[in-house]
């Protein structure tokens, strides 16, 4: 490739990505439930992209890839804090899900309970929200970006879900007492 | 025909093949529970997507954070960021500042010295003898078509060309040219921001010195 046209293709890759970035931005808050630590992610994933891209193999799927990037930062920021997210029994997690972080949680309005259901769920069922509900990726793309199975991919979109509902029911709980 | 909401939401996700599609909405049209059903978990997906918009523009102040556009500066805003790295830089001794020793301080500070001293002498042999421009030394050791340079950048070490482009830019600033063999980059920043910018630069761990061009003031 001569040097004009690798210029061109850069260009055009990185144009590529900033028309990508409102997804992106949607997608870093579904991941960490937040829409602050979602600009934070943002903002590292893009820096990520920049500076590796040389290592995205043109012909393949550029967005995914810079959704793998954001996943394992948002990984690595997880494990920085401890959170126990990332390494939770995901067959225990409904179990685990954090009542006691959605009890403490205050919310006013239905959105809010979501918000604070995403934030408080463990990451992997976060993430199978963003790839699936905020991203609207199929099945299949879902489970090759987060390298699970499809039936897990399923499952756990079903336990995020359920406890969207039970926050839900919080809330309107809450509001009728 | 049983069903369970796992397999619902499936068809609601269109990640069914169209077998199993007609299947389920044939089982629907006789079920009005299945459907309700179907339209709850409908519901609570979209309350999600509703929860966490799709914006179709990022907001100004994130586009600068991204280097997509020039630094929002308003006086009754304070940048937190900034007051940190500060207040970092205060907290720790003089000599580990962003890991940069005192004997790292003395090499940096004798590479800017044969840099200025090469470039002040080859200016005077290539320029003008009685050039007054304080920047034709820089210019001097690079490509004599970029002349904008006002400031000067050095990373550290592990930090390579592709890491150090990428934060001048994230930066708000432009880099002239190549790094020298010292590893010194020259520069441009908007003159009403440089002195931010260089702040900012320093107050990064991989930033080991980003200094003014001494002599031309924005």
């Amino acid at each position: 490739m001569s040097t004009a046209s690798a210029v061109g293709t850069n260009e055009q890759v990185h144009a590529r990505l900033v028309a990508f970035l409102p997804r992106l931005r949607r997608f870093c808050h579904g991941l960490t439930g937040n829409a602050d630590l979602g600009d934070d992610l943002l903002q590292a994933s893009f820096e990520r992209a920049l500076s590796r891209l040389d290592q995205w193999q043109d012909g393949t799927n550029l967005e995914n890839w810079v959704f793998r990037l954001a996943r394992n930062l948002n990984i690595d920021r997880l494990r920085a804090l401890r959170v126990r997210g990332v390494t939770v029994d995901i067959d225990q997690a409904y179990d685990l899900a954090g009542e006691d972080e959605l009890a403490r949680l205050e919310t006013r309005s239905e959105l809010d309970a979501v918000n604070a259901a995403l934030g408080a769920m463990p990451v992997e069922l976060r993430e199978v929200m963003a790839v699936v509900v905020l991203d609207g990726q199929s099945y299949r793309t879902a489970a090759e970006l987060l390298e699970i199975p499809i039936g897990t991919v399923m499952s756990r979109l079903s336990r995020a879900r359920q406890l969207i509902e039970a926050r839900l029911n919080r809330t309107a709980d809450g509001a009728l007492a | 025909m049983t069903m369970t909401d796992e397999q619902i939401a499936a068809w609601l996700h269109k990640s069914v093949d169209a077998d199993q599609a007609a299947q389920i909405e044939a089982a629907m049209a006789q079920d009005e529970a299945l459907a309700a059903r179907a339209a709850r978990i409908g519901a609570l997906d979209a309350l999600a997507r509703h929860a966490v918009p799709l914006e179709p523009e990022l907001p100004e102040a994130l586009r600068a954070r991204l280097g997509l556009a020039p630094a929002v500066v308003a006086d009754n805003v304070v940048d937190l960021a900034a007051v940190r790295t500060a207040r970092a830089l205060a907290a720790k001794p003089a000599a580990t500042r962003s890991g940069f020793s005192r004997s790292d301080r003395w090499r940096v500070a004798a590479q800017l010295l044969v840099i200025l001293s090469v470039g002040f002498a080859a200016s005077q042999w290539r320029v003008s003898p009685t050039s007054t421009d304080d920047a034709a030394a820089y210019r001097a050791l690079g490509d004599s078509r970029q002349t904008a340079a006002n400031a000067l950048l050095m990373f550290a070490p592990d930090i390579d060309a592709r890491a150090a482009k990428a934060m001048i830019v994230k930066a708000g600033a432009q880099s002239i040219g190549a790094p020298s063999a010292a590893g010194v980059w020259q520069i441009y920043v908007a003159p009403a921001q440089r002195d931010a910018t260089l702040a900012a630069l320093r107050g990064m761990a991989a930033v080991q010195m980003a200094e003014p061009i001494s002599g031309n003031q924005p």
